[in-house]
Order: C-alpha cells, then structure tokens, then sequence
C-alpha cells in the first residue's frame, strides 16, 4: 500500500510537469468548446482496467493505482494558436487511485479518487463510482458479463 | 489552466452504462467493454481576459451537454497477489490509453 501510495504522488508530479505549463484557451468557438468538454470527459472516464469478472470469492478489496493518457486535439491546438513551439497539450495526462470491494448480491463497489491537486500550474481531481454486476453465477455462459453503472464528477484548473 | 489574464476552470458530471466481456485464459483476461455515456460539462473564466468567442452569450461561464457510445478493449494479467491491466479504449472519438498495477487482500 505504501508503494502504491509512494508511486501515485510520484506520478503525480510527472504526468502534470509537461501538461501543466501547456494549455491555453482564447477565443473559444462552440465547436471548439464542444471538443474541449470532449477530450476532458475523455480524460476522466470511469475505467477500473478490469474485466468482466468480480473480484475472488476469498477477496474482498483491491487497491489499484492507474496512470495513462488521453488525446486531447483541440487542447493542443488551440494552446498552439497561442504559442506555436507548444506541443504539451496534444495529450492529457491522467493519474488515479482506485478501490475496488466485494457487495453482497454479486455486486462489485468501485470508487476512484484524484484529490484535486495542484502541480505545475494544472490541478486536476476526479471521484467517480461505480456499481457492477455479473450473472455469471445464474447463467452458464461462456464468456464473463457484466453490467457496470458509473458516475463522477471532475475538474480541471 | 491560466495565462495572464484568464483562470479557468473545468467541472465535468459524468454518468453513464458499460457491458463488459470477458474470458480467462491461464493467468491472462482479455476483455471488451461497450457503453454509453453523457457528460455536463462547464468551463468557467475568473480572469479578466474573455476566452469565448462573440457567439456565446457569456463570456465567463458557458455548459454544454454531450453523450455518446463508448468502447474499450484491454487485458488484466493476475500475477497473484498482483494484478497488472493495460486497456486502450475511445469516448467521445477522443482515445485514451490507461494502465493499472493493483493488489488484492
């Protein structure tokens, strides 16, 4: 858990070091602002990096720490516009640490959590949940299934 | 996100539906996952210089709603006492690619 938690602030500072001093925003259109909305919901979509399947039956937790990135071509180029020798913002970085439980009724609990932190000119935070569910035990499939209902809120500064 | 003259800030409400499919083979979990999604969304400036142009009707506060299919495809490698993910996937046309390495008790 340390290691983890060691490896998230690290990642942390790296991810927003290149992103952060990159970003401009002037004379918007609502296309462009559309796209904006875009690539930051993009950015912060619920995802645990899980398949299908609940976690073990002797499981009950799981701790994850997810990194990654996502394009952002709007962002890039309007931050260009501004400054032409800017390329940071072709791609935003994303950093998270995820919680996964174990629910009764075949039900996994999922919740994602970036404090709102502020590193290099850019803050960003996300806490987003979700509920999943899988009738693997009711039906002899073939495959794992499941069903995953997400939410969250997030924010960029 | 500022400049000199503008402080903005962007708050996203997400919500949405995956399905997700998956199949183990020995220690590795291919998976595909296929969804829909809606985002509200709001970019607000606080700085004193406009970042909208004239065809809004505010220059400081502007919302918008957008949904839209969403897909993913990854794998998870259970290592164990350690799990490990990579999923490629796309919201809204935009691309993400995310990683995991996680622990489970």
């Amino acid at each position: 858990m340390k290691n983890i938690a060691s490896i998230f602030l690290i990642s942390i500072l790296l991810t927003f070091k290149a992103f952060g001093s990159g970003i401009g925003l002037s004379s918007l259109t609502k296309s462009d602002f559309k796209k904006v909305n875009e690539e930051f919901a993009a950015n912060k979509k619920h995802t645990a990096v899980s398949a299908a399947s609940l976690l073990a039956d002797d499981k009950k937790f799981e701790v994850s720490l997810i990194i990654g990135s996502s394009q952002s071509h709007t962002l890039g180029e309007l931050s260009k516009a501004q400054d032409s020798s800017n390329d940071n913002a072709q791609s935003i970085p994303y950093v998270g640490l995820m919680g996964i439980m174990t629910l009764p009724k075949d039900l996994n609990a999922e919740l994602l959590v970036l404090p709102v932190t502020h590193a290099y000119g850019f803050a960003s935070g996300q806490l987003s949940g979700a509920l999943k569910w899988s009738p693997k035990k009711y039906f002899d499939l073939p495959l794992n299934v499941a069903a995953k209902a997400f939410g969250g809120f997030s924010q960029n500064k | 996100m500022s400049s000199a003259n503008v402080d903005v800030t962007s708050n996203q409400i997400t919500y949405g539906l995956d399905v997700q499919f998956s199949k183990k083979f020995l220690m590795v979990e291919p998976y595909l996952n296929l969804g829909a999604i809606q985002t509200h969304g709001t970019i607000k400036n606080t700085g004193s210089a406009p970042i909208f142009d004239s065809s809004f009707s505010s220059s400081n506060e502007e919302s918008t709603t957008i949904s839209g299919l969403t897909y993913a495809v990854g794998a998870e490698l259970d290592a164990w006492l350690m799990k490990v993910g990579v999923e490629y996937g796309q919201v809204y046309r935009n691309s993400f690619m995310k990683a995991k390495i996680s622990t489970q008790f």
